[in-house]
Parts: structure tokens; C-alpha cells; sequence
């Protein structure tokens, strides 16, 4: 089945279609919410908003980007504005911290399931800029418009969390 | 490996995948959509009409229940602890006897009464009827709840040594002089662990775990120790300033076709008012300030009147008699007549004034929004007082300027909290203005008007 068939069946409003899409998206959309949302109560809840949205707001899809991307930037959107209720996530670095150089994190090593546990521990702050950035591939200018907040507060917390990081590896002992 | 570690962890993220769980699934989603689409109307029908019912349930419940509750399980809980008896005033060993005996005879025999007089003071107003009621029962409920049982009972449960070790977990740990002091009514300094004991072991003796303590003598230490945190007040009630300003109109807009000395007018109002505040057990406000008022008045008299006129009818009459010389003789005559007769003319007044209110601020909640409901008194003194004042049927000059006068003020509106402690109120209010006239007696005028609070809580 197409995301076309997919889009239509959802503006007609046929229960079969959006449960396909339900099936189909559910599961990546709610990887995505978890990693955004505090714990797994407000991923569902994020989950299932953004799906009330999708489904309401089918009809503005465009077809400018894949159905998928679509859907996750409604999702990320929803999971952000649960955010923005949260006080002081941000922390603040000096400028010099931020300009550090590219480090080979040592990554490539870990399962999906480890990477996801290491970014659950980071501050929130941390965390959602480098999901914006990292994951979703947002810029520093796009993510500093979504959470009201200066682009070099996006660079310095993408930069702290890679610094974070960096050392939970090294205490797990997987750095080279 | 990788050039860009960023990019496989793109990768990995994206195609990575969670089930939801069984509580987030499509039937939910769907739900939500119907709820939202009936939107304002879901809501009412489910928290609006909800919340009446629990709001009037709970409101019975509480009203025909809990006062018997507390006051059954608060008799039966403090007999031999009131100060007055001299046995509890010693930490001898046989007021301790006779504190386990007691607690025994809890334990044993819960449905023992008291012949003493109950020691637990709770400072519950005169019920009120009707939603007033309610909401004023369920505001001391609240601040009990909120603030503390009520400090008096911590009072005179400390003060009966024996029955501290009675409810205390460990005896030795009701040390006076450990913890922090608290102060209340009389000021006296207070074990902070002593008065959590009693007041919790209390509250929750004469509330709702009476059963369960008896049962298992174990279950409420933990309670002992976790209810007071919240229920006590370790400070000083807090202070407000407010500001108001307010403006109202009483208008006259027709003559009286009775009376013959008729005016019609308006009369504007408008007070500044400075008031500091201190909050009172249940929510309750009591303060004083100073305010300023200007009252000015503007119209038109009317004065019918009724003029009797005399007309003077004289007559000069010929009397012609024949062989007479004719002669003239003046008949004098007259008649009333009565004409009707309307005056008008322009009135104004102005009074300034300077009070100082005695005011009163209470809050209730109606239809999940918050009210603040005020009144007060305002003795005061007239500052200027100009032209002439006047009353439907009469008007005066008031050109002598420091007479009495006494002002009041009632209304009711919401509260808008806006940060800060700062929270403004829009208040529709009725006030009435008045002065003494050294002539004709107390005059004034009721006013209706809207006004505009702004209220802040001080340190």
C-alpha cells in the first residue's frame, strides 16, 4: 500500500486506513517520543496525541516530503511542547566548551538499545538537542525557532551532550 | 567504521523500534479524536457536571459525616489530657502509668467516652446554609487540611506529658528540646516532634484511621511522621498589599412629579485605596488602610410653585339720582387668583474625603473559576466640600468642609492570578458614601460601580 492510498484512506476518514497507518508508524513514532519524553506514560501520551493530530491534519499533507518524515516532525513537535512546560533544562557552557573538536565517540560499536539507554541518562536539554540535531537533522537555527531559545544555547548543549557522552563511554569502557 | 558516529546513530534511531504499550493503542487514539471533537461540550458534560456532583456529594458527606467523626473520636481520644488536670501536669512515674493505662484502654475499649471536656478546638464557624456553607466548610476544611490541624489541639496535647508517651513511638525521642520551636496562640515554644506526634496521631485518630490503628499499633508511626509536615504552620500568617480603584455612578434620571422640590442627577464616585492585609485562619483577610475619595454631584432642581394672586376689582360707581348732583362712590372689591409656576436651575457639588477602611477579603471557588468576595467600613472626615448637595426632593449647600463621614463597600469578583504573588481581582462592587451635615442630618448615596484590585502577597 502507498502513502497515498495511505493519505486518502485517512482524509476519508476509513478506519481501515488509519489503523494501517497505525500499525505501520506506531511503534517508530513511539522510539521517537521516548527519546524526547521524560518516560514511557508521556511517550504514550505524546504518541497518541501526534496520531489525533495526524489523522486531523491529513489533509494538509502536501506530498513535499515522505509520509513518514511528516509524521515524525508532528511527533517531534508534540513531544517539544511537553517540553517546554519543563523549567530550566538548559545549561548553560562557556563558548570554549562548545568548540570542541570532533571526536570519534566510539559509537558505531553500540546496539540501538545501548545508544537510546546512554541518551536517556543525559540532562534533558542535552538530550533534546541532540535528538533535534543528531536524529531528526535539524539545524541549530531551526532547533533554537522550535524551543525559543539562542542558537549558540542549541550548539553549546549539542556540544555538552556529545562531551557526556564521550565519558559514559569511557566509563563503560567501549572508547578506543 | 563510520566517518560521521553522528550519522550511525541516525540511522540506528530512526530505524529503531518501541511497541507501545497496551494503554496507548488505536482504539485510544480514536477516543481522543471523539473527545476532542466534542470538545467544549465533553467538557462541560464531563468535568462541569462531574465535579458539580462530587462538589455536592462531598459537600453532603462532609457536612452530615465528619463533624460527628471528630468530635466522637476527639472525646473519646483526649480524655485526661485537658491542662486543667493537675496529674498531667507532672512526668511522675504514675502520670506515666496512668498514660499507658490509657493507651491500653484505646487500644482495648475505642468506644470508651469522655466525661471531660474535649480538648480539641476546632475553630469552625457558625455553619452556613446553602452553597455559602459550602464553600466556607470546605475552605476551613482545606486550610486544616493545607495548613494544620488546628494548632490549639497540638497545644493542649503537649501539654499532658503522659499522654505524649502515650501516642510517642519511642519516648526519648519527644524531647522538647530537640527540633525546631514552633510558636502559637499563646506564643510558648514547642517540640516540633512533640506537636507532629500528637498532631498527626490525632488527626488521624479522629479522622478516618481509627480501625486501622487499633489493629495494627505499627501502621501509623510512618504517619506519624509524614502528615504534620504539611499540616503544621511554622510561621507567620502572611501580609497582603492591595491596591484598588474603583468607580461608581448613583443616577437620578427623572423628576418626582409629587414633590415640588424635585432634582435629578448623577452622582460619580471614584476611591483610591491602600490597604495592608493579614491573612486569617480559613483564607480569611482582615486589614486596614486609608483611601481617597472623590464624590462629585451634577443636575438640575425643579421647583414647582403655586403663586395665590390677588386682583383688585375697584370700581368707581356713578350714583345718578334725579335732582341730585350725581355722585361717585369707589366700590372696592378683589379676587384671588392662583397661578403655577416652574423654576429650574443648574446644581453641583463636589466632596473629597479621606477614610480609613476596616476591610475584610474572603475567597470562595464557583464554576472552577476563584472569587474574592470584600467588604468594609470606612469611617472618615471630608476634605473639601463644595456647592450644594443634593437628594431627589432636596438640596443643600455644603460649603463647610471637615464633617464626619463613613463610607462602605461590598462586592465580589474573580481573581486573576498573575505571578509573583501579584494577583488582580475585577470586582463589581455596591458602596455607599456618606457625610454628616450640620443641618440636615447623614446624607449619602448608594453607588453601584466596578472596580479594579491588585493584590500582592508581601514577604
Amino acid at each position: 500500500m502507498t502513502d497515498k492510498e495511505l493519505v486518502e484512506g485517512c482524509i476519508r476518514e476509513d478506519r481501515k486506513y488509519q489503523k494501517i497507518l497505525w500499525n505501520i508508524y506506531s511503534a517508530k513514532l513511539m522510539s521517537l517520543c521516548l527519546r524526547y519524553c521524560k518516560n514511557q506514560e508521556e511517550a504514550e501520551d505524546a504518541l497518541m496525541e501526534a496520531f489525533v493530530r495526524i489523522y486531523d491534519k491529513m489533509e494538509s499533507f502536501r506530498y513535499q516530503s515522505s509520509l513518514e518524515t511528516w509524521m515524525r516532525r508532528i511527533a517531534v513537535n508534540i513531544s517539544i511542547n511537553k517540553l517546554r512546560a519543563q523549567k530550566d533544562i538548559w545549561k548553560e557552557i562557556s563558548e570554549s566548551e562548545y568548540e570542541l573538536g570532533y571526536t570519534d565517540l566510539g559509537m558505531e560499536q553500540l546496539e540501538a538499545k545501548q545508544i537510546l539507554q546512554l541518551i536517556e541518562k543525559l540532562p534533558v536539554g542535552y538530550r533534546t538537542v541532540f535528538n533535534l540535531y543528531v536524529v531528526e537533522g535539524y539545524s541549530h537555527k531551526e532547533i533554537a525557532e522550535m524551543m525559543a531559545i539562542d542558537e549558540g544555547t542549541s550548539r553549546s548543549q549539542l556540544a555538552k551532550a556529545r562531551k557526556t557522552l564521550q565519558e559514559m563511554l569511557v566509563n563503560l569502557n567501549i572508547t578506543r | 567504521m563510520s566517518q560521521d558516529p553522528f550519522q550511525h546513530i541516525a540511522d540506528i534511531l530512526n530505524n529503531h523500534e518501541v511497541r507501545p504499550s497496551a494503554n496507548a493503542t488505536f482504539e485510544e487514539v480514536m477516543n481522543r479524536r471523539k473527545k476532542k471533537r466534542r470538545g467544549i461540550f465533553w467538557w462541560f458534560q464531563r468535568t462541569g457536571v462531574g465535579l458539580l456532583i462530587l462538589g455536592i456529594l462531598g459537600g453532603i458527606a462532609y457536612l452530615n459525616i465528619q463533624p460527628s467523626r471528630i468530635s466522637n473520636s476527639q472525646s473519646k481520644y483526649t480524655q485526661n489530657q485537658s491542662p486543667n488536670n493537675p496529674a498531667s501536669d507532672s512526668k511522675s512515674e504514675t502520670s506515666q502509668n496512668k498514660a499507658v493505662q490509657s493507651a491500653e484502654d484505646l487500644k482495648t475499649n475505642p468506644n470508651r467516652t469522655s466525661g471531660n471536656s474535649a480538648t480539641y478546638n476546632n475553630p469552625q464557624k457558625k455553619s452556613k446554609t446553602g452553597l455559602l456553607g459550602i464553600f466556607q466548610k470546605f475552605n476551613t476544611r482545606r486550610d486544616e487540611i493545607l495548613h494544620g490541624t488546628p494548632r490549639t489541639l497540638a497545644i493542649d496535647q503537649v501539654q499532658t506529658p503522659g499522654a505524649l508517651q502515650i501516642w510517642s513511638p519511642n519516648p526519648t525521642q519527644a524531647d522538647p528540646k530537640e527540633g525546631s520551636n514552633i510558636y502559637a496562640n499563646g506564643g510558648s515554644p514547642m517540640a516540633l516532634s512533640n506537636v507532629y506526634d500528637f498532631g498527626a496521631k490525632n488527626y488521624i485518630n479522629g479522622t478516618y484511621f481509627d480501625l486501622q490503628i487499633q489493629e495494627d499499633p505499627d501502621a501509623y508511626l510512618d504517619w506519624a511522621f509524614e502528615l504534620p509536615q504539611s499540616g503544621l504552620r511554622t510561621k507567620k500568617l502572611p501580609w497582603y498589599a492591595e491596591f484598588s480603584a474603583i468607580t461608581g455612578s448613583d443616577n437620578q434620571i427623572q423628576f418626582d412629579a409629587n414633590e415640588n422640590l424635585s432634582v435629578l442627577g448623577t452622582n460619580y464616585m471614584a476611591q483610591y485605596q491602600l490597604s495592608f492585609l493579614r491573612e486569617f485562619k480559613s483564607s480569611d483577610l482582615w486589614g486596614i488602610g486609608v483611601n481617597y475619595t472623590q464624590w462629585v454631584g451634577n443636575g438640575e432642581w425643579r421647583k414647582r410653585e403655586y403663586l395665590n394672586i390677588w386682583n383688585y376689582d375697584t370700581q368707581t360707581v356713578a350714583i345718578n339720582i334725579p335732582g341730585l348732583p350725581t355722585q361717585f362712590v369707589n366700590q372696592l372689591d378683589s379676587h384671588m387668583t392662583r397661578e403655577f409656576n416652574v423654576r429650574t436651575g443648574s446644581i453641583k457639588y463636589n466632596i473629597d474625603k479621606i477614610s480609613l477602611p476596616i476591610s475584610y477579603r474572603g475567597f470562595a471557588r464557583l464554576f472552577k473559576t476563584n472569587f474574592r468576595y470584600a467588604a468594609q467600613i470606612s469611617p472618615g472626615i471630608t476634605r473639601i466640600s463644595k456647592g450644594s448637595y443634593f437628594t431627589p426632593t432636596e438640596f443643600m449647600p455644603i460649603e463647610q468642609s471637615r464633617r464626619f463621614s463613613f463610607g462602605a463597600k461590598v462586592g465580589m469578583g474573580p481573581i486573576i492570578p498573575v505571578g509573583n504573588g501579584l494577583s488582580i481581582v475585577i470586582e463589581p462592587a455596591l458602596m455607599y458614601e456618606s457625610f454628616i451635615h450640620p443641618q440636615k442630618g447623614l446624607q449619602g448615596n448608594v453607588f453601584g460601580g466596578l472596580g479594579i484590585s491588585m493584590m500582592w502577597r508581601l514577604k
